[in-house]
């Protein structure tokens, strides 16, 4: 089984993305095998169909009467034709891989969206060393509450992504903040 | 509507025409790129800029000195010469309404034809379509070459640049002259006054409703200095809000002196159109 990371930005979905961020993506989504399941935050759990709408963004266009939220949104961006489930929810349903649209926090510079508050780079530290070592038990220890103070998108899909057995096999690929917010690329194994 | 001329397509976005005058009287730059030396260097330096389409003119527009038509073809074909050399890709204009300069200009590797007087001698659109170039039809008011409006009336003068201008691009296209090379030019201050030429920018974007893709030659000529009292050195402004006027109402190429200034101006408003996407998507979006 595979787990594929990926961050939650609206600049995926317009073509605006960094190029070395891309190229992460690029390389991350291609190892998806099977059956692939995106989690990612939604208003209501479970099942997801819907569109990719770009026009809440500000791209000119007609609005979809159906839009996905923004993470089952890029999930279906970076891998068409995936199933998409939103959490928070019960536990994930069986699939054979997993697409874990989530980002971290949105305070890691003066620029930042959320401008900068200096626990946001400990608590994205956090994230990308249990994303390298594969450690759910360390994405399950997250702090909930530091994690809404710092704006982070991402807690409850990498929460339900740790339920799941490992052991896992981790590796970042991508792990910077190049807009202030904290986006990390990761692939976790398993045989 | 695409814009092909010579096999040249040009972009879906909002163009720019640089202006390149080897003239010693021209109103703005005033003989500055008269030399063959500085008029290709004007060239270089506007195509680097990202300029569209380089027209080269030999003869300023304002009565003054009589230029004969060979002195005006040897200016216009050196710069053509020198541009075809330098600059294979880009869309060469030359600016004149005498059908014999026309012809040595298509000879040494112009593409398009730009009468600014309503084509006076009709032998040029034959020219045109024998080298299949394309052409700007100008409304000038129905005054011959080189001169100046006095007291001119027009029942309207919006109808009339429509009509004269429609009837002038299909006479072209009934030349032989490719439909995709075609363009109209209300010309702003020819046979107009400052009101006429500002009703003109004001309801652009009823000549774009022809269907004609329109050029529009607004670059600190003098309905802009007398709106603002303002000498053509100190009128750039007032040049770039006309210009974001008659792109935001779709007309397609600005004949431009300040091709930096225009081309940022046009992207803008290409962008609010919806045309081109921002050149940067972060804020808010990260």
């Amino acid at each position: 089984m595979i787990v594929v990371f990926v961050p939650s930005a609206p600049l995926l979905l317009l073509d605006a993305t960094p190029p070395d961020l891309q190229g992460a993506l690029d390389e991350a989504v291609a190892c998806l095998r099977g059956e692939v399941v995106v989690v990612g935050a939604a208003p209501s759990p479970g099942w997801w169909t819907g569109s990719v709408d770009r026009t809440p963004y500000g791209v000119p266009g007609e609005p979809a009467p159906d839009p996905l939220p923004l993470a089952l949104a890029v999930g279906a961006h970076l891998v068409p034709g995936a199933r998409l489930w939103g959490v928070p929810s019960g536990p994930l349903p069986d699939a054979d891989a997993f697409l874990v649209v989530a980002d971290g926090t949105a305070k890691r510079t003066l620029k930042a969206p959320g401008h900068l508050d200096e626990r946001a780079e400990a608590f994205d530290a956090e994230v990308v060393a249990a994303l390298a070592e594969g450690d759910p038990s360390r994405l399950a220890a997250l702090d909930a509450g530091l994690a809404a103070q710092l704006w982070v998108q991402g807690l409850a899909a990498w929460q339900a992504v740790a339920a799941l057995p490992g052991p896992w096999r981790g590796r970042v690929a991508y792990a910077d903040a190049p807009y202030g917010v904290g986006y990390a690329v990761a692939t976790w194994h398993r045989d | 509507m695409t814009l092909c001329i010579r096999g040249k397509a040009l972009p879906e976005t909002s163009l720019v025409m640089a202006i390149v005058n080897r003239t010693p009287d021209s109103f703005f730059d005033k003989g500055s790129t008269y030399g063959l030396a500085a008029a290709l260097d004007r060239v270089d330096q506007v195509v680097a800029e990202g300029a569209h389409v380089v027209d080269i003119g030999g003869v300023k527009a304002a009565p003054g000195e009589e230029v004969p038509a060979e002195e005006e073809a040897r200016r216009v074909v050196e710069v053509v010469v020198g541009v075809r050399d330098r600059h294979p890709d880009v869309v060469l204009s030359v600016d004149t309404f005498r059908a014999s300069v026309a012809r040595a200009a298509f000879q040494a590797g112009a593409d398009l034809l730009n009468d600014a007087w309503e084509t006076p001698e009709p032998a040029t659109l034959d020219v045109v379509a024998e080298f299949g170039g394309g052409i700007v039809c100008t409304h000038a008011g129905h005054l011959p070459p080189r001169t100046r409006p006095h007291r001119t009336a027009y029942p309207d003068v919006v109808a009339d640049v429509i009509a004269t201008l429609t009837a002038m691009a299909e006479r072209a296209v009934a030349a032989g002259i490719p439909r995709e090379g075609v363009l109209v030019d209300p010309g702003h201050d020819f046979g107009k006054n400052t009101r006429q030429s500002l009703l003109l920018t004001a309801r652009a974007a009823d000549l774009v409703a022809t269907g004609w893709p329109v050029l529009m030659a607004l670059s600190r000529k003098d309905f802009v200095g007398e709106v603002l009292d303002l000498l053509p050195d100190e009128r750039l402004e007032g040049t770039l809000a006309a210009t974001a006027v008659c792109a935001f109402q779709g007309a397609r190429v600005f004949r431009a002196h300040d091709v930096t200034a225009t081309l940022r101006v046009l992207r803008m408003v290409d962008a609010v159109r919806g045309l081109v996407a921002p050149a940067v998507s972060v804020r808010g979006l990260a």
